[in-house]
């Protein structure tokens, strides 16, 4: 009963804080019903690992470590054709221009070009947070963190600036 | 791109994403779910085949009490496989506890896959050493019931019978082993191809770390290739024996 009652709690905490599993699994899959299986399988490992959580780490840190590993170790046949699926009309939230579109479509598609810890550090840095975090989080120092960025965004520079020379 | 503009993008993206906004009563639907990883994988595998296991342990237990005023030689056999059985499932289940620690996803990117090889690479091949030895007991075992129920003892067997079945039970190890280790293989190609995208080093540090606990498991895998061994030439043995 009291185990139930956990759940339905971790639940709706899950429920709060879903973007940032919605974020992780949109960069690592590419099709809606492989974002599916992620999400789902992410819950579950957080599920399963809530008993390690300690108080006095941020609940979302321990979130982004715990699906990080999870999308990180989700071994998949790999699929080299990236699509960016079009929302429908009901989700669809009113945009600046069709350049924002093609520019996160464009960003969409050079990370998704990364390794799966590129991926993962690209995907912090990007959502704020500071080199300890992403370091701790990564395992590793804060100097790699910093070497490693600067690569990973002369590689995404690099993919971009490629896709615009082939589209034009 | 400058840094605030890949931001901004990103910042954006938010509106693209064809998220669909799940309920809690989802999540927690997810939560009782079935797990595809392959740390749940390796546990469902043990734990299946420590199962099976102790199966094989309750059909010899049986068979001693069935041979046991029959045929004393089998009686004794059936014994000895019962309690050769209990030191793999103890192994086992050592495994399973040392591998419940290591599948925490609570860990950092780089504990987590380094913990993840280490395993994979050094106990999990002893680990389906174990598990495929599991075939001689099943297959020793079953076969003694079958004799029993069909013709009420162990009939003689000749030269060809005790071939067939040696070359029976050698082809289930093998692809038993075959079938185990093909499933981590790739596994194993992804977490190497992540630490050393990780970090140079780190894959060096993790190789010293599988020698050493290669080393300190030298033992276990004689021991267990020594019994395997063992019931395999005992089995020959006393179909041999019976057939003469």
């Amino acid at each position: 009963m009291k185990h139930q009652q956990n759940r339905k709690e971790f639940s709706k905490l899950i429920e709060k804080n879903q973007r940032i599993i919605h974020k992780i699994t949109s960069i690592y899959c590419n099709s809606g019903d492989d974002r599916e299986d992620l999400f789902q399988e992410i819950c579950l490992q957080l599920w399963n690992s809530y008993g390690s959580f300690r108080e006095d780490s941020k609940f979302s840190t321990w979130m982004y470590r715990v699906a990080l590993n999870t999308a990180i170790s989700n071994v998949r046949k790999k699929k080299n054709n990236f699509s960016f699926e079009p929302l429908n009309e009901y989700t669809r939230l009113p945009l600046e221009s069709d350049d924002d579109k093609e520019n996160v479509k464009l960003l969409y598609k050079a990370v998704s070009m990364l390794n799966s810890i590129d991926k993962a550090i690209i995907l912090l840095w990007l959502e704020e947070k500071n080199y300890d975090e992403i370091a701790s989080i990564i395992g590793t120092t804060k100097s790699n963190i910093s070497v490693k960025l600067v690569r990973i965004k002369r590689k995404l520079e690099e993919i971009v600036n490629n896709t615009i020379k082939q589209e034009s | 791109m400058n840094d605030n503009k890949l931001k901004d993008i990103w910042s954006k993206a938010e509106n693209f994403r064809d998220t669909p906004g799940y309920e809690s009563d989802t999540i927690e639907r997810f939560l009782t779910s079935r797990s595809n990883s392959i740390a749940e994988k390796i546990t469902r595998m043990l734990q299946f085949d420590i199962a099976i296991k102790l199966l094989a342990a309750i059909v010899f237990t049986i068979n001693a009490i069935l041979y046991f005023n029959i045929q004393s030689i089998v009686f004794t056999t059936c014994l000895s496989g019962a309690a050769l059985i209990i030191p793999f499932v103890l192994f086992e289940l050592r495994i399973l506890r040392q591998f419940s620690g290591i599948s925490d996803y609570g860990q950092s990117t780089k504990a987590k896959l380094s913990a993840m090889l280490t395993f994979l690479r050094s106990r999990f091949f002893i680990a389906i050493l174990s598990i495929s030895s599991t075939n001689l007991f099943f297959f020793y075992s079953g076969l003694l019931f079958y004799f029993f129920i069909v013709y009420g003892h162990l009939r003689q067997l000749d030269n060809m019978d005790i071939f067939v079945f040696s070359i029976l039970c050698i082809i289930g190890i093998v692809m038993n082993f075959v079938i185990n280790y093909t499933q981590v293989r790739y596994h194993i190609k992804h977490l190497e191809a992540c630490l050393s995208d990780l970090n140079d080093s780190v894959l060096s540090v993790v190789s010293i770390n599988i020698e050493t606990q290669q080393k300190q498991d030298r033992t276990i895998k004689l021991l267990l290739g020594v019994a395997l061994i063992l019931g395999f030439v005992l089995l020959i043995a006393i179909l041999k024996k019976i057939g003469m």
